[in-house]
């Protein structure tokens, strides 16, 4: 499996430019890593306001329970939100922390 | 401050299919509200979207305005059999129960497998899993229970011989739980005797019930049923008498030599298309089950030998309970209304609201019979709506980031449904235990995918469409997916034109075999979709239209699969799956036919060279300048995408069809659709795979029969692109005028 290299800044770089993509190859090994993660607290978006605002959340993990919101973490951009959530993803696989 | 997801409205109408002067019955429930306003609306773009169209509703005025009470209207989910309280149960005492069960969910709180309910001062008793999982034996004499339990929790998915019996004259309890397969460290084998109450006779004032146990009955009068059961039972048996062992597989196979102690013996191998199931006892306590629990899926019986219930249903004697199945949730009227003689054939809804909440009850209303016909026809793909109807796939699916290729941004309804399983799932979701959803039905409140203001997608993708058709000035009448299972051609051989949603995925053999004999009669259509024609399903056979069936069988791209053994409808005993698998690729009903799948952002087309010089084509393409089409929309930012079809001639497009334009610009998330792939490969993403495309075709047949289709989900969401002015709601305009027109096409 493949592990995500803590020095490679440049990829997190690359996906801050562009958060939708299109991606390079190594890019994309680093995210398919990071979006199947197990379900139980992995990170996502809720749609607070159609198409103006997102709000950071974590799936339960078991159907029927809620999900539980971020209320202090919103969005107005979404290449923002999936930027914060990259950068969470990558502390939790690297254990090092990104700038910005 | 808190996010608000909660609906405090929900409802449903009794049909979605109406002419003038017919009676549609709507059902609202209500929380946290005592009344709320009735308006009916016509529904013309039923999604806001950045530079897409804008939503918009029209209000009718009908004689159902205004206010009405309303009250809070409960959903019982959970499948089960009953069985009517009958004299000859009344004299019910010592008793053997028997089956054979294969839990799915052992050990998740208490399941009921049979019993007759007891309560306060009523005798009754119930064969259940424990909270173990292991089978155990209720008895009241009418106060509390005496449970004995073999202590063995039973295996998942795996099939177990049980029995239950009660000696009145002793009180012995006796249980047998003897599994198929048996284990080392996992052994589930059990023989246990145990003492209950002396003495007793079972009350007869409640029916017998499988896989659920009934406490009590609610204020409407509706039985309070709790203790669903997931799993299987097959063949259950009720017997008089504390029966030998040696009795019980004579009891089994129905042996005439133990007739005489048999009270009940419960096929379900037989009328599987129905709700009933037949006693063959000869005592005539016929069953029926409640909730569409799924039938047509193997017994014990089953070897592998037989894969159709048709030709071998003694292998098909088991009938899969779920906790989470619904059909019908029953609820009472609210408000009754006439279709008004005057309203136009068109998309509609029924606006319910109550202080800040609203809710809305799509509908179609189609011409009165003899009353003149539009040339164009919208097809509601209603079937596909309820495919999708109230999806959690996104929520419970592991791998739906990696799918979708970007994070995955829950709307306030996923929220909502995610926390209200009771509103019944969609044949997208896995029940609990992880089994597949086969029946989708529409006598429920649906709040995702057949509702106005949630995703741009099924009902309200669809809006696009004819909110587009509305704009440009184009006459134009509905007809809906049901129409067209039912009346066959009829429903669509008066109009010279019939134009798609964006994805009318999923057709019975009646809708196929109408479009393609309408196509015999010169019809003509616009597919302004994709991933059309795809899975086969059956619609239920008693109450037409109200609920639909789905085998995911073999291949295809699918959320879950069907097991070995469970590719057949039980409504129509037909092989489910793939149209092309039957050997009917949409390519051959219109020309194109899915290649591929993504779903992170969409791409455009690239007008085919030589296209503008032929004489056939160019007239298509009048007002459209250069040679990229749809490089925007409301729908990933692009005509092409989400779902792609492509021409195929070995799968019997046309060997004359005309390609208009390919598309080009699909991501790595791009895939080729599993039923493309007999191998895998490293190439079968968008960047690098040829079959990751949309075609954009024309064909006509010597009957006089035309087709265009884009090949694209994505395509209906970018004719509202800059209000409606753009090359896609040109090249769309120019079709439809020239296909509604009674000329002969080039």
């Amino acid at each position: 499996m493949y592990k995500i290299d803590p020095s490679r800044t440049d990829l997190a770089e690359e996906f801050r430019a562009k958060p939708f993509g299109p991606h390079g190859a190594e890019l994309q090994k680093v995210l398919n890593v990071m979006r199947w993660e197990p379900i139980e607290g992995k990170h996502v978006l809720v749609n607070t306001v159609p198409h103006k605002e997102w709000r950071l959340a974590q799936l339960p993990g078991k159907r029927g329970a809620p999900v539980t919101l971020h209320e202090d973490v919103t969005f107005t951009d979404l290449g923002e939100a999936e930027w914060h959530i990259f950068k969470l993803r990558w502390k939790k696989h690297t254990g090092v922390e990104l700038d910005g | 401050m808190a996010f608000d997801y909660r609906r405090r409205i929900l409802g449903y109408a009794d049909r979605i299919s109406v002419r003038p002067g017919h009676d549609i019955a709507f059902k609202i429930g209500l929380e946290g509200h005592e009344r709320f306003d009735f308006k009916v609306v016509r529904v013309v773009c039923g999604v806001e979207t950045p530079q897409g169209a804008p939503y918009r509703e029209v209000e009718i005025e009908t004689a159902a305005d205004g206010s009405h009470p309303g009250r809070v209207q409960r959903i019982d989910a959970g499948s089960y059999g009953v069985v009517p309280k009958a004299p000859v149960l009344d004299r019910l005492s010592s008793f053997t129960f028997q089956a054979f069960v294969m839990p799915t969910l052992p050990g998740d709180g208490r399941q009921a497998l049979f019993g007759r309910g007891s309560g306060p001062g009523r005798p009754g008793f119930s064969a259940i899993l424990d909270e173990d999982g292991a089978l155990a034996l209720m008895v009241s004499d009418g106060g509390k229970p005496v449970t004995v339990s073999t202590g063995a929790p039973m295996l998942a998915w795996k099939w177990a011989f049980v029995s239950a019996s009660y000696d009145a004259e002793t009180g012995d309890v006796e249980l047998r739980q003897e599994p198929d397969e048996r284990y080392v460290s996992a052994d589930s084998f059990a023989h246990v005797v145990g003492k209950a109450p002396r003495g007793v006779v079972f009350a007869a004032e409640h029916d017998l019930h499988i896989a659920a146990w009934q406490t009590g009955r609610h204020e409407d009068g509706r039985p309070r049923m709790t203790g669903h059961f997931n799993g299987r039972i097959d063949s259950p048996r009720l017997a008089s008498g504390a029966l030998a062992h040696r009795d019980m597989p004579r009891l089994a196979r129905l042996d005439p030599a133990r007739a005489d102690r048999l009270v009940g013996a419960w096929d379900f191998s037989r009328d599987i298309p129905t709700d009933a199931f037949p006693d063959r006892s000869g005592n005539n306590l016929h069953g029926r089950l409640v909730n569409l629990p799924t039938r047509a899926v193997p017994g014990y019986l089953w070897d592998g030998s037989c894969h159709d219930w048709t030709r071998g249903p003694e292998h098909y004697g088991a009938v899969h309970f779920h906790d989470d199945d619904l059909y019908d949730a029953g609820w009472d009227t609210t408000v009754a209304m006439t279709v008004p003689e005057t309203l136009k054939s068109g998309v509609y809804a029924a606006r319910c609201r109550a202080g800040g909440d609203e809710f809305h009850i799509p509908f179609y209303v189609r011409p009165a019979p003899g009353a003149p016909r539009a040339k164009v026809a919208f097809l509601g793909s209603t079937a596909t709506y309820l495919a999708y109807a109230n999806n959690h796939w996104q929520i419970d699916e592991e791998k739906a980031e990696v799918k979708r290729g970007r994070i995955i941004a829950y709307t306030a309804d996923e929220l909502f449904l995610n926390e209200r399983r009771d509103l019944g799932l969609s044949t997208y979701d896995t029940h609990r235990d992880g089994s597949g959803v086969v029946y989708s039905s529409r006598l429920r409140p649906i709040v995702l995918n057949f509702n106005p203001k949630s995703t741009v997608w099924s009902f309200n993708a669809d809006t696009h469409v004819t909110g587009w058709l509305e704009h440009e000035g184009f006459d134009f009448d509905v007809v809906t997916d049901e129409d067209v299972h039912e009346e066959g051609v009829a429903a669509l051989q008066d109009y010279n034109v019939i134009v798609t949603g964006a994805h009318p995925e999923y057709w019975t053999t009646a809708m196929w075999d109408a479009l393609a004999a309408y196509f015999d009669r010169g019809g003509r259509m616009m597919y302004l979709g994709g991933n059309g024609f795809y899975w086969r399903i059956a619609y239920h056979p008693e109450r037409p239209g109200t609920a639909i069936e789905v085998r995911r069988a073999e291949s295809g791209a699918r959320f879950w699969a069907s097991r070995p053994g469970e590719y057949h409808h039980s409504f129509t005993g037909e092989l489910g799956g793939l149209w092309k698998r039957i050997g009917r690729p949409p390519q051959s009903l219109v020309g194109v036919g899915t290649f591929a799948t993504g779903f992170d952002r969409c791409g455009w087309y690239v007008k085919e060279p030589g296209v503008d010089e032929n004489p056939r084509a160019a007239w298509i393409f009048e007002g459209v300048e250069g040679d990229i089409i749809g490089d925007f929309g409301a729908l990933g930012g692009g005509a092409a995408g989400i779902e792609l079809d492509g021409v195929d001639e070995a799968l019997g497009s046309p060997p004359d069809v005309i390609v208009l334009a390919r598309s080009d610009g699909h991501s790595a998330y791009y895939m080729q659709s599993p039923d493309e792939i007999v191998f895998n490969h490293a190439a079968v993403t968008g960047d690098a795979n040829r079959r990751v495309r949309a075609d954009m075709i024309y064909y006509t047949l010597p009957s006089g029969a035309g087709v265009f289709a884009t090949g694209s989900i994505s395509w209906a969401a970018s004719l509202g692109w800059n209000g409606y002015d753009n090359d896609v709601a040109r090249i769309a305009g120019n079709v439809l005028r020239r296909f509604a027109d009674d000329e002969a096409l080039p």
